[in-house]
């Protein structure tokens, strides 16, 4: 499906841009969740970085902490019992660890915006989705209510929604069109980043296809970076060109789209390729990787992926590997290619 | 919505007709009659037996509460049997009181409530949040003629601000009742909110408005007080109602002559009119309360306000399951 | 930590707990300090402040009255019986004659003329005006009478019903004919239920008609059983008073009468707790003036039931009254034991003292006890009165030493009169207080067949040919001989057994004088006056 070309004034805002060149950057992310008996290691040290117009794609099963990494970024963590430990963000020149709340409350949304996987719990079930919309653009843009309304009704045609629906309810809205809806309150101040978690997970496979058309569309023409965190290798096929693979709070294989696909290095991204199953063989056994992610309130000395690696030796749980460079962009974080000629079985060159 | 107003006021009908009967039930089942309660010593048998049938005793109660509908339907709510005055009259010359004295308690208790719920909520777990507990925990358990009489004991003897007894002498004198009867209030309605806005706070919908930037003010009061306020408006309403019935014991406490004094009287009295007659008053007043309530959430949540509005259209039914 | 913090409050709220159900000691109340304050000797007395020379008097004055019925202000009706209305009455209105300690004085009858104990002749004033300006005749006593003999059920029908015919002669002379002789009957027209009342008012408007009298107050405002405001009546015929405005007020609770007595909202105060007695006699901004009305408490037992009709059981319960600690219990010592054995009023002429008064006695009570057919049954006591209430607990707890089984059946008082009616009397031991006025006759009701005060269906041929002769001789000595013949025999039969009379008590502010108390609460407040300068 298709969105039709409305007249936006794209010319004034691609200037905007020309302001930061890095529109996200992420360095050394340690975050904790304390609880009152443990501690939950959720994120341990992670670094990416996206210029604009760029799609990252963030990679993991569920408890990689991915999530938590996105809402670092926007400095929305539940705080208790989530805590920064350490870490730089940068959003546009803008470091939001350190800003104070009425700051912060000025750049989310208007130059970096969020939306997440359930669209059935995201919108406010009081409020009509015109007026949800519009909130957004006049905090940040401070115009009347009824230009507002206005610019929301532009928003909705833009995700395909007809304008008139715009002093509708969300509870008159199927899930596909409440995340469409999401998408629109999110795109409304063009923002520079636009961070995904997870958003076509809870929709059906059909609208699936739709809403990520839609954003890859919209990215495309309004020049959003985005942040596409999912677990579905297909999604990040569709519209990512880099992918950031993570495993225990770590990024465990960094690197372009054909250089995590393509040249596979790390074993878990490898056993994330060989549990796919094979349309084209019917009889073929599924592979998943044995085990389970480790415990975050107890994590191993060494790698994290040891306990189920079949390439692991005694050196890798004894320490964390540093990363290990194939090229500018591409890099992993395994013991074993220390030496030279690691090789994985199954993928890669 | 005038339609479903409407079908509303209409169950007022048989309410009134059960409400009458099980008075007259009650009072007919209760030991002593209205003769007990006057002396009844000079009485010769035929003038004792005159009263008797002048009264009605002598008949079975299902005859008096027949005699009592068919009345009230002609909408004459009777004179009192014990006092002879006219229930409407004593009724109604009293009601304002009791009303001033719920709205006082109404607006002192969710004054007090919202506020300290939303605190509650927000401290989760800490030393602020036990305190406030405590302090529901207080206004819900501690009986109102307790709280009366110490509030009289504290503010009116010991330190003389406020009068001990309410005749309707202004404000000053609206404090201490108000306050009696508005502490339930606020510790029902404080727990209501605060667990109400625990659930809200953490709905997705929140951290999408602070993703989009919102001010944290105006997350808690627009979007989590405004999905918060359902629970809390229908607490408000029940909360209300015991209000109304318990307004007796506050009123007593407070010598405030109001509507549930007078009930208590006439029970004392046996006098099955004027019972009656407050109970059926005071149930209209319930009944359009409740109503009022329930208008409230369709103005807070339009999904309620669609199902009111909804017109069922003949053979929907059948549709819906093909 | 937290769960050891937890751990112990628990324990803390455990001990509380277990250190509230400690035995009984803590509740008994401390006795009064002094002992005997202040008794009313005389049949009314007025109590408080002197009026002074120059003085200047607070314009409005607050009383608030105990919480027995105000429900109409109709001197008539069967509602308007309680302390609240009778005090209103005494100001509204006027009646025939009035009570001087025992003597009857004129007061709108100027002079009267007895033939028999049936046939009186009333000569009236002529100069008298009702509050709406109508003069007051002798057909205003006639539509008095009428509207009395018509509110069955009333005080003054009680005392009204006697009268079979009345002949207005004319605007100053009545005739008025009993239907049986009663040689008291003129000292039941003092009290304020017989109240004067103006035909053309009451006629012309039943409800608030009755509100017009030709006494020294007018009545304001008047909310049914909450409260009355009065102003003075300028156009008064007798002494005006230096008051202009009154308020009864009826609060419902105790303490909260003491309270606003304490900060200044009511100025005298009826009706609070005997534990509050003593505070009110210490602070010396306020004085407490105590009372003892005519009124008996006793115990009664139904002569129907089977095991009440023995006459060992009775004298078992009657020697089990501890009458000093029943006082200091119910009424922290407020309270008057009673001066002989029989059954009659605290000031009631003609009280018999020779009969000696059973005292607190256990053997006694167990030689009675195993003399008597009890077998193991459970006995019923009943009452609906506060204190009576609790002289019922107390009776339980020693007839349970002596090993009878004893349940106490707590009512309200419409409750409690069905429970006692004179043809189905289904209690066993009634436990309340009599209703007694300053004249001997008042007796009757507790021995009359069929009436509502004799809580123990009892009926005795003997004390009622007493009892008429009583009403309608002449000769004082034979009525003396009568009336004390009646306490005799019902001594003897044991029926009734005197408790206790309650002691009273009104607080007021220091500089309030001009309370006049009478022994039958039917206080005249109508010249109440408080001196602020």
């Amino acid at each position: 499906m298709s969105v039709e070309n409305i007249n936006h004034t794209e010319e004034n805002e691609h200037l905007r841009y020309d302001t930061c060149e890095t529109v996200l950057e992420v360095k050394d992310l340690v975050v904790h969740y304390e609880l009152e008996d443990e501690t939950v290691e959720a994120v341990n040290g992670i670094s990416f970085s996206l210029k604009r117009g760029q799609t990252i794609g963030l990679v993991g099963e569920t408890g990689a902490g991915k999530t938590t990494t996105a809402l670092s970024t926007l400095n929305l963590l539940p705080d208790p019992p989530g805590v920064i430990k350490n870490g730089e963000i940068t959003v546009c020149g803008h470091k939001m660890l350190e800003l104070k709340p009425q700051e912060l409350e000025k750049i989310r949304g208007k130059e970096i915006s969020m939306i997440f996987q359930d669209p059935m719990t995201s919108l406010n079930p009081v409020m009509t989705v015109g007026e949800q919309i519009a909130e957004s653009v006049r905090l940040h843009e401070g115009i009347s209510k009824k230009e507002a309304f206005e610019r929301a009704q532009e928003m909705l045609e833009l995700v395909g929604i007809p304008g008139e629906r715009a002093i509708d309810y969300p509870h008159q809205f199927s899930g596909g069109m409440k995340q469409r809806v999401v998408i629109a309150i999110a795109l409304a101040c063009n923002p520079y980043v636009l961070l995904a978690d997870e958003p076509t997970t809870a929709l059906d496979v059909t609208i699936q296809a739709q809403v990520l058309d839609m954003i890859n569309d919209l990215k495309k023409r309004l020049g959003t970076a985005l942040v596409m965190i999912t677990h579905d290798l297909g999604v990040v096929a569709e519209i990512c060109d880099q992918v950031a693979v993570m495993y225990a709070g770590r990024i465990v294989e960094y690197g372009t789209l054909e250089d995590v696909f393509a040249h596979t290095k790390h074993p878990y991204t490898e056993g994330l390729f060989n549990s796919l199953p094979n349309i084209a063989d019917k009889n073929a056994e599924l592979k998943p990787i044995p085990g389970l992610m480790p415990d975050p309130t107890k994590l191993p000395p060494g790698c994290a992926f040891a306990a189920r690696c079949q390439y692991a030796t005694e050196a890798c749980k004894s320490a964390q590997p540093e990363p290990t460079y194939f090229s500018d962009t591409h890099y992993v974080l395994c013991t074993r290619y220390y030496e030279p000629d690691f090789r994985l079985l199954t993928r890669g060159v | 919505m005038i339609r479903y107003i409407i079908k509303r006021l209409l169950w007022l009908i048989p309410i009134i007709f059960c409400v009458a009967f099980i008075i007259y039930a009650l009072i007919d089942l209760a030991p002593g009659t209205i003769l007990d309660t006057i002396s009844t010593e000079n009485l010769s048998p035929e003038e004792y037996q005159q009263l008797v049938e002048q009264y009605d005793l002598d008949k079975p109660m299902i005859y008096r509460y027949a005699k009592y509908m068919l009345n009230l339907l002609r909408g004459d709510l009777g004179r009192g049997e014990a006092t002879g005055l006219d229930v409407w009259r004593e009724y109604t010359s009293r009601f304002p009181a009791t009303l001033k004295l719920a709205i006082a308690g109404l607006i002192i208790g969710v004054a007090l409530a919202i506020p300290l719920g939303i605190i509650a909520a927000k401290n989760a777990g800490t030393w602020v949040d036990n305190l406030v507990t405590g302090f529901t925990m207080i206004g819900i358990s501690m009986p109102s003629f307790c709280l009366g009489l110490i509030l009289i004991i504290c503010f009116s003897y010991k330190i003389n601000i406020f009068p001990a007894g309410g005749f309707d002498s202004g404000i000053r004198s609206m404090v201490l009742p108000a306050v009696a009867s508005g502490l339930l209030m606020a510790g029902t309605t404080a727990r209501q909110t605060r667990s109400s806005m625990l659930e809200v706070m953490r709905a997705d919908y929140l951290r999408t408005a602070r993703a989009k930037g919102v001010p944290e003010k105006r997350v808690i009061r627009k979007h989590a007080l405004g999905n918060a306020l359902i629970p809390i408006i229908t607490s408000i309403g029940n909360t209300l109602a015991i209000m109304l019935a318990g307004s007796a014991v506050v009123e007593s406490v407070f010598s405030w002559p109001g509507v549930g004094r007078l009930t208590v009287q006439a029970v004392n009295s046996r006098d099955a009119t004027l019972t009656c007659g407050c109970v059926i008053l005071t149930c209209i007043v319930f009944v359009v309360l409740l109503l009022i309530v329930d208008l409230l959430y369709a103005l807070v949540d339009p999904r309620i306000k669609a199902q009111y509005t909804a017109k069922k259209r003949k053979g929907e039914k059948k549709h819906e399951k093909s | 930590m937290k769960k050891v913090i937890a751990m112990a409050l628990c324990a803390v709220l455990l001990l509380c707990l277990f250190s509230a159900c400690s035995g009984k000691e803590s509740n008994t109340p401390t006795p009064p300090a002094e002992t005997s304050p202040e008794i009313l000797e005389d049949k009314t007395t007025v109590v408080g402040a002197e009026k002074q020379e120059d003085a200047k008097y607070q314009e409005s004055i607050t009383i608030i009255c105990d919480n027995t019925q105000m429900a109409v202000l109709d001197p008539a009706s069967p509602q308007g019986g309680g302390q609240g209305s009778l005090m209103n009455f005494n100001c509204i209105h006027d009646t025939l004659v009035e009570n001087d300690n025992g003597t009857l004085i004129p007061c709108l009858a100027l002079k009267w003329d007895v033939e028999d104990s049936q046939h009186y002749t009333l000569y009236l004033r002529d100069d008298i005006y009702f509050h709406n300006g109508e003069k007051f005749t002798a057909d205003d006593v006639a539509f008095t009478i009428e509207h009395a003999k018509a509110a069955k059920g009333g005080q003054a029908f009680n005392r009204l019903s006697v009268v079979d015919t009345v002949e207005v002669i004319d605007d100053t002379t009545i005739k008025i004919t009993l239907n049986r002789p009663n040689n008291d009957f003129l000292y039941y027209l003092y009290s304020p239920v017989c109240s004067i009342l103006n035909r053309e008012a009451c006629e012309k408007d039943p409800e608030k008609g009755p509100w017009i009298g030709t006494g020294a107050w007018i009545v304001e405002k008047f909310v049914s059983n909450e409260y009355s405001e009065l102003k003075v009546n300028e156009n008064y015929w007798g002494e005006i008073p230096v008051t202009k405005k009154l308020r009864f007020i009826k609060v419902a609770e105790e303490a909260t009468r003491y309270m606003m007595l304490m900060n200044g909202e009511a100025d005298v105060a009826f009706g609070c707790s005997p534990a509050d007695f003593d505070s009110i006699r210490s602070n010396p901004e306020f004085n407490l003036y105590t009372y003892v009305i005519c009124n008996a408490g006793f115990v009664g037992f139904n002569m129907t039931d089977p095991l009440m009709q023995d006459i060992n059981f009775r004298k078992a319960v009657a020697c089990l009254l501890n009458r000093s600690d029943i006082i200091k219990g119910t009424r922290y010592g407020y309270g008057a034991a009673p001066t002989s054995g029989a059954f009659w009023g605290y000031t009631t002429p003609y009280k018999n003292e020779d009969l000696p008064l059973q005292d607190y006695d256990v053997e006694l009570a167990k030689e009675y006890l195993e003399k008597s057919k009890y077998n193991g049954e459970t006995v019923e006591l009943c009452a609906w009165i506060p204190e009576f209430k609790t002289i019922c607990q107390i009776l339980q707890a020693e007839l349970m030493n002596l090993g009878v089984k004893a349940e106490v059946f707590e009512t309200d008082q419409a409750g409690f009169m069905a429970h006692c009616k004179f043809d189905d009397n289904k209690s066993q031991i009634v436990c309340t207080s009599g209703g007694w006025t300053g004249y001997p006759s008042s007796t009757a009701p507790f021995f009359t067949k069929g009436s509502t005060s004799n809580v123990a269906s009892y009926v005795n041929p003997e004390i009622t040919e007493l009892l008429n002769t009583a009403v309608s001789t002449k000769d004082e000595a034979e009525r003396e001989r009568c009336y004390k013949e009646v306490q005799r025999l019902a001594y003897e039969d044991c029926v009734y057994v005197p408790v206790m009379h309650i002691q009273h008590g009104v607080g007021a502010a220091k500089n309030v004088g001009g309370v006049i108390l009478t022994e039958e609460n039917t206080h005249d407040l109508s010249h109440v006056f408080k001196i602020i300068s």
